[in-house]
């Protein structure tokens, strides 16, 4: 299969004081030196680091699951592919390549106008909050309509436009039934599951080559989580690249191809998903893992020590070290790059290797 | 309900006597839209001593709605819960408002949203002695008119504080300390914490009373999955030290609700549809939602191995 | 309570306190210091001077000259800030009163009545209605009547219509915070109504009430000064509207022409008091920081 996206060598760079109001809340830690907790937000030369030296390839017709928590510069990656940053953060380095293996255009090379000719056209997005992505007063179709008007075609006229938007629906998991009652309504009576596919059939509705989903699942219940997923599976059979950021391992382990784990902007464990979530080789990935509730036993949580740091500055090394149970003393100066342990599964670790 | 009715309920489990009955609960809600409108029906649930009994079920299911009934936040259509302390039953919607108010002090409240669930505006220290200023808790051993005499004092009092202030100050620390928070982070304001502190100043604001219950509404799902591992282990921890408070607990997740839960309720559209001890439900669920519910986490958590 | 000063991250918020503390205290001399330490000038019988350098009273120049009666510019001046800023402060404590009272009170109860009333007065065209009312009022008072009453009458129908403005933005806040879930969790601990709303809802207006004090208070002073100007005054009441008057009664005299100026300055300073003091604070911050 062939890639639809490549990311080479990318680095984000924040200048000042991190833009908090962007982010989730939850990102925002203290910046008060007098509070006593590590001002790691402070600017150097070429100001704080957000994501540094990130390479990844979203391969057609395959789903990456671009797994860390909150603050890990998983969102910040998604921004940058879109164009979306906010003014604080600037990509220091790297390239976006699009098509790579045909006509490979770097998106980060583009300004906005020829950005937008990609965006919702070969680019689908779903963003991160459900409620929020959805303009209030627009009904379902209305919504979606307005993603099939992008593209500006003679064929397309208004018939083609409707046949588009009603297909999306369907392709986006909704049921001929509510295409006929419920496609006009509003989001603010629509259930949080039809809310997403909503989004998600507006990001499709061109037919887009990579589909970037940010959370898609994160304010859903298990069951239309379950079938949400499923609908992205089915459309990555269709073709399509998707890349599905989470922070949640269970919920995407049946249905990813690949899995990507990010910690502090920088990835860490990158394999198929058998690879990465089976027979994990770095420290932190199974940490993640160990949170994970499970089932069958009543095993107790091996919750990961201490508490992630708003960003990796001020830290030599392996940015977990002061986390990582394996630690030896090699880690805290010297960084551990991605290396190939086995064919195509990656692990930047001393002692993983 | 007589009290005597209430202690034949008593052999029947083994970690303690019913805590809190509530019967025929009957809740209508509706926004507007006829296809919106849902309605709650559970004609009798108990929530014993020592329990902890996790609320399952889909969005929309009714599992908060009724979390809020239970907790005595929320008037149902009809119907009662009934509150069993020391010998004595007390109807948490029939009573007046000062005897509700006086019961208060035996819950302990922990909503989902950590982003609002402290006032920002607040340090964290406040918002965690709230519940003990509302209720004049630790109860001074001095009369009531002694107790206005004292009042004044501090009112008049500028700046420094009062041995009552201090005492009261230190319990907050006390449970803070307990949840994870050190006193320097008690003085800052919420937004300055992340969000599992947050969630665990919450869960400290919930305790502050020593409750005899607690309700926890969907409390870690904002969080990372790492960071709610270790409130689950804190709230398993709490739970291990003080055997008689009992907790009910709200989520979606099941295989969240099998690290905690020592019973099982799964709603389905407004109505109960199987409750059992944890163990049962998982294995052999009766009812359809209990079912889809533990394919689906099944089918997710084979993934992992 | 004293831990609020603990040492942790409090140096900007003390600066800040002591600084709104400095302030209010200024204000407050401004508004007392004229009335207590300038006697009133002393008006000689039947003589109608023009304004002067010269004070024939104190038998030497004096720093803004004399009035049209021969009184000392600045002591008149002085009474003038001080009756007006005294009418200005006392009626936005009213508006204040009233706009958190009305807010508060449609924002927990979503009343649909209160809500169209308030509304309606919202209407850029109730400005109309209002200068009429004022106007009969003015004028209908016969010139025997004490000077408080005709004042807070006045008063009494610019407060009204100042209210609704505002009861809308605290009404809107107030029903925004009180859906959060740290105002249902005191609720649900047994907090009374007052208790949350003073520890909850009411640090989450301060902005909002920053802003109505910012807006209602130049409001006032502009309508003394307009109304007196226009020569709806009461004979009494000496505030700057008069003073603003009277030098404009005689322009083309060269002293005059200065007091105006100088006069005009004092309105202004007075009218943009509360929006200094919210810049010098930076209130949002402010609010966020130490409240
Ligand atoms: S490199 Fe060292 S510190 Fe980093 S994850 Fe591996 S063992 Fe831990």
């Amino acid at each position: 299969m062939s890639d639809a996206l490549r990311i080479e060598g990318l680095s984000v760079y924040g200048q000042g004081q991190y833009d908090f109001g962007r982010q989730n809340a939850d990102e925002r830690e203290s910046n008060d030196p007098l509070s006593g907790q590590q001002n790691t937000a402070a600017s150097g030369a070429r100001g704080y680091e957000v994501i540094s030296q990130v390479n990844l390839s979203l391969r057609a017709g395959k789903v990456l699951g671009l797994v860390g928590e909150t603050g890990c510069g998983k969102t910040t990656l998604i921004n940058s592919i879109l164009g979306l940053l906010p003014a604080s953060l600037s990509v220091a380095s790297g390239r976006i390549l699009i098509d790579p293996e045909e006509q490979p255009v770097d998106l980060l090379q583009l300004n906005n106008r020829q950005r937008a000719a990609y965006l919702g056209l070969r680019i689908g997005y779903v963003p991160q909050d459900v409620r929020s992505g959805l303009n209030p007063l627009m009904s379902a179709r209305q919504t979606v309509r307005e993603g099939a008007k992008r593209k500006r075609d003679r064929k397309h006229q208004r018939s083609a436009i409707t046949q588009r938007t009603d297909d999306a629906l369907r392709r986006a998991g909704l049921s001929d039934d509510f295409l006929r009652s419920d496609a006009d309504r509003r989001p603010g009576r629509l259930s949080g599951g039809q809310c997403q596919r909503v989004l998600i059939a507006q990001a499709i509705v061109n037919e887009p080559s990579v589909l970037l989903l940010d959370e898609p699942t994160a304010s859903l219940d298990p069951t239309s989580r379950h079938q949400v997923l499923e609908t992205i599976r089915r459309l990555a059979d269709d073709g399509a690249a998707v890349c599905l950021v989470t922070h949640d391992l269970a919920a995407i382990a049946s249905m990813v191809d690949s899995v990507a784990v990010m910690y502090l902007g920088r990835l860490v464990e990158i394999g198929s998903a058998d690879q990465v979530l089976r027979h994990s080789r770095h420290p932190y990935t199974r940490g993640l893992l160990g949170c994970v509730p499970r089932l069958d036993e009543k095993r107790t949580l091996q919750p990961i020590n201490g508490e992630a740091p708003v960003s990796g500055n001020g830290l030599t090394g392996c940015r977990f070290y002061p986390r990582c149970p394996l630690r030896q003393i090699q880690c805290e100066v010297d960084e551990p790059q991605l290396s190939k342990a086995q064919l195509e599964h990656q692990v930047a670790c001393h002692v993983a290797e | 309900m007589l009290p005597s009715e209430a202690m034949d309920e008593q052999p029947q489990n083994q970690s303690g006597g019913v805590l809190l009955r509530a019967s025929d609960l009957c809740f209508a809600y509706s926004s507007g839209a006829k296809s919106q409108s849902f309605e709650l029906i559970v004609d009798e649930l108990q929530v014993h001593a020592g329990e902890v009994l996790v609320l399952c079920g889909a969005s929309g299911s009714g599992k908060s709605t009724l979390l809020s009934i239970l907790a005595g936040t929320q008037r149902p259509d009809s119907g009662r819960v009934d509150l069993l302390t020391d010998g004595v039953t007390r109807d948490l919607y029939g009573c007046g408002r000062q005897q509700w108010k006086a019961s208060r002090h035996d819950f302990g409240l922990v909503y989902q949203d950590v982003r609002e669930s402290l006032n920002d505006r607040r340090r964290v220290i406040d918002s965690v002695l709230d519940p003990l200023l509302v209720h004049d808790l630790p109860k001074s051993n001095i009369g009531a008119c002694v107790n206005v005499w004292q009042r004044i004092v501090e009112l008049v009092r500028w700046g420094g504080e009062s041995e009552r202030q201090k005492k009261q100050r230190a319990i907050a620390l006390d449970v803070l300390r307990r949840v994870g928070l050190q006193a320097e982070q008690a003085d800052r304001f919420p937004k300055n914490l992340s969000g599992g502190q947050r969630q665990r100043a919450a869960i400290a604001r919930a305790l502050v009373t020593q409750p005899r219950l607690v309700f926890l509404d969907e409390p870690t799902s904002a969080l990372d999955v790492s960071v709610q591992a270790s409130v689950v282990s804190l709230l398993r921890e709490l739970h291990q030290e003080n055997p008689v408070r009992g907790y009910v607990f709200v989520t979606h997740d099941l295989a969240l609700a099998r690290q905690l839960a020592d019973r099982i309720a799964v709603l389905d559209r407004g109505r109960l549809a199987e409750i059992g001890p944890a163990d049962e439900v998982l294995r052999s669920p009766t009812s359809n939602a209990g079912r889809e519910m533990v394919a689906i986490a099944r089918r997710e958590l084979d993934a992992l191995g | 309570m004293g831990h609020k000063a603990m040492p942790t991250g409090s140096v900007r918020q003390r600066c800040g306190r002591y600084t709104v503390w400095a302030l209010l205290l200024i204000t407050g001399l401004v508004v007392v210091v004229p009335s207590s330490f300038t006697a009133q000038p002393k008006r000689e019988a039947n003589s109608f001077a023009p304004p002067s350098w010269y004070d024939r009273t104190v038998q030497h120049e004096c720093v803004l000259g004399t009035d049209y009666l021969g009184r000392s510019y600045a002591a008149v001046l002085g009474r003038a800030i001080s009756a007006t800023t005294r009418v200005a402060f006392f009626g936005t404590a009213a508006v204040l009163f009233g706009v958190l009272a009305v807010g508060t009170l449609q924002g927990s109860t979503q009343s649909k009545l209160l809500g169209a009333i308030l509304a309606s007065g919202n209407l850029g065209v109730m400005a109309v209605p209002q200068v009429a009312v004022l106007i009969t009022i003015a004028t209908s008072w016969s010139r025997t009547s004490p000077a408080w009453m005709v004042n807070t009458s006045m008063m009494a129908v610019l407060v009204l219509f100042a209210i609704p403005t505002g009861a809308r933005l605290i009404a809107e806040r107030v029903r925004s915070v009180n859906q959060t879930r740290f105002v249902a969790a005191s609720q649900a601990f047994g907090a009374s109504w007052w208790y949350t709303f003073r520890r909850d809802v009411f640090p989450h207006l301060l902005e909002d009430i920053a802003w109505i004090v910012a807006s209602v208070l130049p409001m006032f002073v502009a309508v003394e000064v307009g109304l007196a100007y226009l020569g709806i005054e009461y004979r009494e009441f000496e505030g700057l509207g008069r003073a603003l008057a009277k030098s404009f009664g005689s322009i083309f005299n060269g002293i005059a022409q200065f007091q105006l100026v100088v006069t005009i300055a004092v309105i202004l300073w007075v009218a943009l008091i509360p929006q200094i003091i919210l810049k010098l604070l930076n209130v949002r911050g402010f609010a966020e920081e130490s409240v």
